[in-house]
């Protein structure tokens, strides 16, 4: 009895003991500390490198100038060279997006409105090419459409039927861009208010005419958000391109070439200059998104109504549909089909040493103990990347969520999405240049600086699902939770935490997926040590096509995983 | 503009029942509340005559046109919305022309007609405002202007008034009954609440599971429900079983505490019913009034709780171990003192007989 | 113990949008108070000062003449319940009622004791190890009063408690609600949109219109003796006869309205002003026109009838009087005359129930609709 009293008394004596601390947090004044140092941290991993670029272009204009503008050699031809790429990248950019856009919004409102069998699948798969490493897919789009044992099987060809270069970058960035139109605006389709629709067909107009003129509306902010990111994804892209893009140089792939080259002040360059397009861009659309008018408000009743009738309409999904799987779907899995083919030997001559299972495991190089390394060291960095994340996304999406004055919070959340729309090859020079021996000099390249790059790169994944979260938790809890005498921090732990787990989690996933399959920012901050996105490169560089299918087969099914697993998790959220 | 007739229409959401064999005409310009719970078939009717649900079987007539199968859009009806349904991103005015510009109408003449409903219905100067800075009665107002701008010969109306407060909802009745019958409309208007049917319409058709159960004028449903549900759910009653007895010519009803009302019913002696009294008709005297008072029944009782609560008084009272509730529209005098001893008057024709086997049924 | 005074409060949303103007009033310990007024009146601002989740732009407000500015939420005694329950859905029905006690550190057999109390005392004992999800709305209102109790409130704060649950349920509650509150000896502060319900369950009402108080009083006095005009339209339903006033004595003014003279309760409205006499419908007293001499009343206006409308619980019959205005009766559903259209009445009503209030001078509809 007595022990047992005792026993009470130290629960109730730790008890107080966490009470009074957690009050002693929720002071204004430690309370402010702890936002300065929030922003803190997301300043000096996040936009410092950045900064410290834009800074030192500014500094060491000079030796810029004299290096990309009037080499004693070249000339400006350095500087052209950025132009021509940089144009190359915009352009195929733009058309991407424009295939993004024909694609990626039919099949989102087929994944919002239609209920079919198998419409999970298809959610999945819409969603795949977000996750699996660029590099992966953009080597199986190369197999699938550039060599001849892809779709040139089927016209009976000897060679590919699309040769690297412009249009196969295209192919490949549209197969990886294509989701993020088709996800910005897939949840608000699916969150718009059917009655307004009823309401539209009521008063006479037809479906295509309240699509147009009552709902586009209503997504176009989530559309123009989607465009950007695809957009700026295609300008940035740096694993797949290097695969598929052959001597037709794309502004990042440049980056990374130079930096091979140690080509320092022209890199530092391109980089800004990357940078700058996209943050412009990024900015833009933050402005003025919500002002872009749709003017056309004149309405054709007979044409529109035809544009609504069952034939038009059942092409459009049929069309789209095919074009997902001919252009999207089929290219990123026929890795797979290509590792069987060239299991124990090739297909076309038979020899084994061509074959998958000598190049990986019986050649005298041991690909297996590489492809081993690779993987322990992703996991590795994914797993540490997403512990510092987590950590240091939490109170920042905290903060952000809770936050009252709208321009600030505003500004904030343009910051967050910086390090989406930045090409990762441009930000991983900037980590390189702020850390690295040109810099601070704090780290040399390898797995440190990658920990670094792929947090600041990472932040964003973490921290915008994290403030959806915080949003969704109504905020009758929390006054609930402090009127019963709860300071913040108590109420935080004992309410909101409780209901922020599967976010959590789920935020945690993404974020360990992104630093798993990242190439652009890895191939420039990294040592010796190779990540298996990289080492994917290197295999098909050296032209081991079947060991590389091999390690891009691995790839596809942990990210496949990774991504069930988020799912699960997401609509856990969402039932809360 | 139009005469309604929907016949032997149902339908099926899989397995789900929304309305079966509904055989229901509407006059032309005539006014008809559509009234029962959650559930029980509105919407789901009020969307059939809209065009936005095909019924599973039936017809649907507009005159003597069939338009069962002519889609929402061509059906020229105007429909109000529980939730306003205005679109967020367009001013009031754009949302009211909305239907004039989708049906390429006369713009010019259409914004007269608008302007004219604007005045009527107090919601001039708010043209140029979005939905959200308007209030929820005007909300409503312009989705009404909206529906009627766009040509409509119908009005079809679904719970318009639930959203709102009490007090504008009383106001809007008003005022919608006014605009329909001033435009010459044919108006359906389904709502839960017995008062808002009462008040607008010229005819109520009472939906249960389903089905239309009774249907008829305010005054024919009320004072007559055809059965213990359509008494149940538009009066407030104090129900009371027991038995029925017959002595002489009188027929009386018991129950098992002893109390017996003089009733008429056509009901056997010796059947189980139920009787429903609504609290209106029950009338509660001071004892001292014993001698000027003249009804079939007039018996002694406790008074429970007796609160003004704004238009009525509330009084319940107990008999033996019956409570009655009664209802008395407030006047001069301040309410009952509690505890004190009252009459309760009642004549024959104030109670709602109707045998205790309807009682089972209700509760499937 | 708990007495709760505002004094000139004023709370400013943003730049200048006014939520509560000057607002100054005492809550008795142990009244059961109600605040209702259209949405946007600032009954709910005013709760929220209350609670303190806001604080006054100006004035002050004092708990038992304590000054409540540096108090924050936590140590303000109170309870708060809302419309939409907020029970935690990740703790049971004990834990949730345990959450006031436990944060604020009591000692593990207190809590046992308060929960157990609070839980009997809404009767909800049985499902006390029951999560949230799997009880139903009136549990869950009832969980929340006991989380309430459990944290030893002494002041109920609330907010539309009643508006998620049914009709029936409703009723029942507001019973069960205000006998919890009056056996604890509580002070409740209750906010609702629903007349009917602030009328059955407090002891005082407080009507509110754009941010003021208008008038805090029994539910008898707002419908007996409204002292605003918009008492008189809020509450229940009432008609404004627009007249000038032509003599006022002190007890009752003569009202000169169109071309007949009422007389109506003085409320110190002086001679020649032009006026709004307020009636509540329920005080229209109908007569028709014959040859005998007058029944009911001597204080009535001519008019000629619209409509009358059978409405069950009562008849409401339109009339248009003499000078155009049109006014509405309740009349009493059993009351044995019809009136028919076009048939000439005399609307009568005994002048101390009715008011006299200054005619608003944007008119009677732009001041009053909502």
């Amino acid at each position: 009895m007595d022990l047992e009293d005792k026993k009470l008394d130290a629960e109730v004596k730790m008890r107080r003991t966490l009470l009074a601390a957690e009050r002693w947090l929720s002071k204004k004044g430690v309370l402010s500390v702890g936002k300065v140092f929030t922003v803190g941290i997301f300043i000096l991993l996040v936009l410092g490198p950045i900064l410290y670029l834009l800074l030192q272009i500014i500094i060491s204009w000079d030796d810029i100038n004299s290096t990309v503008f009037n080499d004693p050699i070249l000339g400006n031809e350095a500087f052209l060279m950025m132009m021509r790429s940089i144009g190359l990248s915009l352009k195929i950019a733009a058309i991407v997006t424009v295939f993004d856009i024909i694609v990626g919004v039919p099949i989102a409102w087929i994944l919002a409105r239609y209920n079919f069998r198998g419409k999970n699948i298809l959610d999945t798969l819409v969603d795949m090419p977000m996750a699996v490493p660029t590099s992966a897919l953009g080597f199986s789009i190369y197999l699938f459409w550039g060599t001849n044992n892809g779709i040139s099987k089927l016209f009976n060809s000897e060679v590919g039927l699309v040769s690297q270069g412009t249009l196969l970058i295209i192919l490949a960035h549209v197969a990886f861009t294509f989701p993020y139109v088709t996800r910005s605006i897939k949840g608000i389709i699916s969150d718009l208010d059917l009655n307004l629709e009823k309401a539209g067909r009521t008063l006479g107009a037809s479906p295509f005419t309240i699509a147009r003129m009552i709902s586009l509306p209503l997504v176009k902010e989530g559309l123009l958000a989607g465009i950007v990111l695809a957009f700026t994804r295609s300008l940035g892209e740096t694993g797949a391109t290097l695969i598929v893009s052959g001597v037709y140089q794309t502004a990042p792939v440049v980056i990374v070439s130079w930096m091979k080259g140690l080509k320092i002040p022209t890199t530092a360059f391109l980089a800004f200059m990357l940078i700058i397009i996209s943050l412009t861009l990024l900015t833009l659309v933050r402005l003025f998104a919500r002002k872009v008018g749709l003017p056309w408000n004149k309405v054709f009743p007979r044409f529109e109504r035809k544009l609504s009738s069952k034939p038009v309409t059942r092409t459009r999904d049929g069309v789209s549909l095919f074009l997902f799987l001919i252009f999207v779907f089929v290219p990123a899995l026929f890795v797979i089909v290509f590792l069987f083919q060239w299991w124990g030997g090739s297909p076309f001559s038979g020899d084994p040493q061509a074959g998958m299972i000598y190049q990986v495991f019986q050649a005298p190089d041991q690909k297996i103990t590489d492809i081993t390394n690779a993987l322990v060291t992703s996991i590795e960095i994914a797993l540490i990347v997403t512990l510092i994340n987590v950590i240091i996304a939490t109170p920042m999406a905290f903060f952000i969520s809770k936050m009252k004055n709208k321009k600030l919070k505003g500004f904030l959340d343009l910051l967050i999405d910086i390090p989406l729309v930045i090409p990762s090859s441009a930000l991983g020079f900037s980590i390189f240049f702020l850390w690295g021996s040109n810099g601070m000099h704090i780290l040399s390249p390898g797995f440190m600086m990658i920990i670094v790059a792929h947090v600041s790169f990472t932040y964003s994944y973490c921290v915008r699902p994290l403030i959806g979260s915080f949003d969704a938790i109504p905020t009758m809890y929390d006054e609930a939770a402090t009127s019963f005498g709860a300071s913040k921090f108590t109420a935080f732990r004992k309410v909101t935490f409780p209901f922020l787990k599967s976010g959590l989690i789920a935020a945690a996933i993404m974020t360990f997926t992104r630093s798993m399959s990242e190439t652009g920012a890895t191939i420039i901050c990294m040592g010796v040590e190779r990540t298996i996105p990289v080492l994917l490169v290197d295999f098909f560089e050296a032209s081991t096509f079947p060991a590389a299918a091999f390690a891009a087969t691995i790839l596809i099914v942990i990210s496949f995983l990774l991504l069930l697993l988020l799912r699960f998790f997401s609509r856990r959220k969402r039932n809360e | 503009m139009v005469k309604v007739e929907l016949k032997d229409v149902t339908k099926f959401y899989g397995k789900i029942r929304g309305v079966e064999n509904i055989d229901l005409s509407i006059d032309d310009g005539e006014y008809l509340a559509v009234l029962g719970p959650t559930g029980s078939g509105k919407t789901s009717t009020m969307y059939l005559l809209a065009g936005l649900l095909k019924p599973s079987s039936g017809s649907i007539h507009f005159d003597q046109t069939d338009v069962t199968k002519t889609p929402a859009e061509d059906r020229e009806v105007g429909f109000v919305f529980e939730e306003y349904n205005l679109f967020p991103r367009m001013l009031v005015e754009e949302n009211v022309l909305f239907g004039p510009v989708v049906k390429d109408l006369d713009i010019p003449e259409s914004k007269l007609i608008a302007k004219e409903l604007f005045t009527l219905l107090n919601i001039a100067g708010k043209e140029k405002n979005l939905p959200d800075e308007i209030s929820g009665g005007q909300k409503q107002r312009v989705a009404l202007a909206r529906a009627i701008v766009s040509n409509a010969k119908l009005l079809v109306m679904d719970d318009p008034l639930r959203a709102l407060d009490a007090k504008i909802r009383e106001i809007l009745q008003v005022e919608l009954r006014k605009l329909v019958k001033d435009l010459g409309l044919t108006c359906i208007h389904a709502t839960h609440d017995t008062h808002e049917a009462m008040r607008v319409a010229d005819r109520i058709a009472v939906f249960k599971d389903g089905k239309i159960v009774q249907i008829g004028s305010p005054e024919e449903v009320y004072n007559h429900p055809n059965s213990l549900y359509v008494a149940d759910f538009l009066g407030e009653n104090t129900t009371i079983k027991g038995k029925i007895s017959e002595k002489k010519n009188d027929c009386y009803f018991k129950t098992e505490d002893g109390l017996e009302f003089k009733i008429e019913t056509s009901l056997n002696d010796g059947e189980e019913a139920i009787a429903l009294v609504p609290s209106e008709l029950l009338d509660v005297f001071d004892v001292s009034e014993r001698k000027n008072i003249n009804y079939d029944n007039i018996l002694e009782g406790k008074v429970l709780k007796s609160k003004c609560i704004g238009e009525f008084n509330e009084i319940e009272i107990k008999l033996n171990n019956t409570i009655f509730k009664a209802k008395d529209l407030i006047g001069k005098n301040i309410p009952l003192k509690k505890g004190s001893t009252v009459l309760i008057a009642t004549d024959k024709d104030d109670y709602r007989i109707f045998p205790q086997k309807e009682e089972i049924e209700n509760e499937k | 113990m708990s007495d709760i005074r505002f004094q000139h409060v004023t709370k400013i949303f943003g730049r200048k949008v006014e939520a509560v103007k000057d607002l100054s009033f005492i809550i008795n310990d142990g009244e059961y108070v109600s605040l209702i007024g259209p949405s946007g009146c600032g009954k709910t601002t005013a709760l929220r000062l209350l609670a303190g989740t806001i604080l006054p732009t100006k004035g002050q407000i004092f708990f038992d003449d304590k000054h409540m500015e540096n108090v924050s939420i936590q140590d303000r005694n109170i309870g708060f319940v809302f419309q939409h329950f907020a029970i935690f859905p990740h703790m049971t029905v004990w834990e949730n009622v345990a959450y006031g006690p436990t944060v604020r550190g009591r000692h593990k057999k207190d809590i046992e004791s308060l929960v157990e109390n609070a839980l009997k005392s809404v009767q909800i004992s049985s499902k006390a190890e029951l999560y949230p999800p799997t009880l139903s709305a009136p549990d869950w209102q009832k969980t929340a009063l006991a989380r309430v109790l459990a944290s030893e409130a002494r002041i109920l704060l609330l907010d539309e408690p009643l508006g998620a649950l049914d009709q029936k349920i409703r009723e029942e509650f507001q019973v069960f609600l205000r006998d919890l509150v009056k056996r604890e000896k509580l002070t409740a502060i209750h906010v609702t949109h629903d007349q009917a319900e602030a009328l059955t369950i407090s002891d005082k009402v407080a009507v509110m219109n754009k941010g003021e108080l208008i008038q805090l009083g029994s539910p008898t006095d707002l419908i007996y003796n409204p002292n605003h005009i918009f008492t008189s339209f809020f509450v229940g339903e009432s008609d404004f006869l627009e007249g000038v006033v032509i003599n006022d004595e002190e007890k009752e003014s003569e009202v000169k309205i169109g071309q007949s003279i009422i007389r109506t309760h003085n409320t110190g409205v002086s001679k020649g002003k032009r006026v709004a006499v307020a009636v509540r419908r329920e005080f229209f007293q109908l007569e028709k026109i014959t040859k005998d001499a007058d029944k009911i009343t001597n204080n009535y206006i001519n008019g000629t009838i619209i409509q009358d409308q059978f409405l069950g619980l009562l008849r409401r019959v339109r009339v248009r009087l003499e000078n155009q205005q049109i006014i509405e009766a309740k009349i009493h559903a059993k009351y044995p005359i019809h009136f028919n259209e076009n048939e000439s009445v005399k609307v009568g009503f005994d002048s101390s129930l009715s008011r006299c209030f200054d005619y608003p001078k944007e008119g009677i509809i732009a001041a009053l609709e909502m």
